[in-house]
């Protein structure tokens, strides 16, 4: 049964990007363009880890992620923030919301899928 | 809101004319009479001087200020009507590459799949796996080679019969023999009935009955040899159709095991055949695999090289936002002129920290710093937290 992760991103061409380098290592991918979308594509729905923009319309990353952590469900689903932000302090906002790791864009696939199957639910 | 002028110093020429005429009129009403008319005169050249410099100087404020209020109003407009068709056409631009750069990764995914499809099913031809090519010829090769077996197994027991049908020829001679050793004894016994025949004729009438006994051994040998000769006959056409029977199955056995080893030939031949196809295929295959994944891995990098868009975006988004604000910058400069009465130069550090507030990655702090574009990131490595 391959795992489920679920991408946040409001670039349609980042989540390609990221879903692709996914699908091709064997996961289920699930997409939402922003935090709220995201929020509504958790319910009820098995995921095994969340990879998410910083920079989002509507809903930033890092309120998202604080949203996710307070879910029973989602408490503990790992979250990669993937963002183009590199600046320390934001790093420690992430950490600070419950970002397991901090990927700065551009990404490599190889390396993100290091990250992935590092933490992934199992 | 009009724009109030401060007085400019050239604007007191006519209260000066005033002043001056004024004190002129006074010199004339008290100076003597020779200076009289003359000072009259001169305060009535300084009234009326100084009333066309007073009107000059209203004509000249109203035209400044008109000018001024004309530059004001035209600063505004310059923002209002600027600065929407710039983040317009900025917006326009992000949209379009990001709908673009969408697109051409949807169909790089594309194709990544369908070579990966493609992959799959390679290897599963050419691989070690069921229905593979390799499989499928050692499973030919193994059936092939159990209808020889079957075949060869005939032919052994071909010839095990054979064999046995060689045997009844030895049977056969012993019955020659046999039949032979009949016929002797029928001779013999003919031979011992004539001679007996004669003794009795010999003895008279005393022993007729031995001479009928002898008479009948007689008759009884005829019939033996007779029997004798007629299995011998029988015997001889038994020996020819055993002989016939194995000649025909000797050349009968020739031909199978020529035609056995033909299609044993052929089966190895074809099988031979098959291999080479095969380990043709699979190394064409394997060209293909080895192209197929160089193509993926190219396309997952030009994937990687994508992701630019969501940096430019990022940035022009920035910038239009930034873009966005300067009409109302202007007003509120517009506003504070007019409030003061003044112009105030326009201050560009208010906008360019909001501008730089909104900044997310180094390069973008780089750039408005003043330094050129940077090259592009390196991949960073991953902060686990």
């Amino acid at each position: 049964m391959p795992k489920t992760i679920l991408v946040v991103d409001d670039s349609a061409s980042m989540r390609q990007a990221v879903g692709i380098a996914l699908r091709g290592a064997g996961y289920d991918v699930i997409e939402g363009a922003d935090g709220q979308q995201a929020l509504a594509r958790l319910t009820g729905q098995k995921v095994h880890l969340i990879i998410s923009d910083v920079n989002m319309p509507h809903m930033d990353g890092i309120t998202f992620v604080k949203q996710v952590k307070q879910l029973p469900l989602y408490r503990f689903t790992p979250v990669i923030m993937l963002t183009t932000e590199n600046q320390e302090a934001r790093k420690r906002e992430g950490q600070a919301a419950g970002a397991k790791a901090w990927v700065v864009k551009p990404f490599q696939p190889a390396q993100l899928l290091a990250a992935v199957e590092k933490l992934v639910l199992p | 809101m009009a724009f109030p002028l401060e007085i400019p110093h050239w604007f007191h020429a006519p209260a000066l004319a005033a002043g001056g005429a004024l004190a002129t009129a006074a010199f004339a009403s008290v100076a003597p009479a020779p200076w009289h008319a003359a000072g009259w005169a001169a305060a009535a050249v300084l009234a009326a001087l100084g009333a066309a410099a007073g009107h000059h100087a209203w004509r000249s404020q109203r035209q400044v200020r008109a000018q001024l209020q004309h530059y004001l109003d035209s600063q505004r407009s310059f923002g209002a009507e600027l600065s929407p068709v710039w983040s317009r056409q900025i917006e326009a631009s992000r949209s379009q590459m990001e709908e673009a750069v969408a697109n051409l990764a949807l169909r790089f995914g594309g194709i990544v799949e369908q070579l990966e499809d493609t992959l799959r099913r390679s290897t599963g031809a050419t691989g070690a796996g069921e229905g593979s090519a390799g499989t499928v010829h050692a499973e030919s090769q193994q059936e092939l080679g159990t209808v020889v077996e079957s075949l060869r197994e005939a032919m052994r027991s071909k010839a095990a019969m054979l064999g046995r049908v060689q045997e009844l020829q030895t049977f056969v001679a012993e019955l020659a023999e046999m039949a032979e050793a009949v016929s002797r004894i029928a001779h013999q016994t003919n031979l011992l009935a004539i001679n007996a025949t004669i003794e009795a004729a010999h003895a008279g009438e005393r022993v007729r009955g031995f001479a009928t006994v002898a008479q009948e051994v007689r008759t009884l040998s005829k019939v033996s040899g007779e029997a004798g000769a007629q299995i011998t006959r029988k015997i001889e056409a038994i020996s020819a159709a055993i002989a016939g029977t194995r000649d025909a199955a000797e050349d009968a056995t020739r031909e199978e095991t020529q035609v056995l080893q033909a299609s044993e030939h052929k089966i190895q031949t074809v099988l031979a055949g098959y291999r080479n196809f095969s380990d043709t295929l699979a190394t064409s295959a394997e060209t293909l695999r080895l192209g197929s994944q160089g193509i993926r891995d190219e396309v997952h990098e030009a994937l990687v090289q994508l992701q630019f868009q969501d940096r430019v975006s990022q940035v022009m988004g920035h910038v239009r936002a930034n873009i966005e604000r300067l009409p109302q910058v202007l007003e509120d400069h517009c506003q504070a002129c007019e409030r003061e009465g003044a112009l105030r130069p326009l201050n560009a550090a208010a906008l360019l920290q909001e501008l730089e507030s909104t900044y997310a990655m180094a390069g973008e702090r780089e750039v408005h710093r003043g330094a050129a574009a940077p090259a592009p990131a390196a991949h960073e490595e991953i902060t686990f937290f």
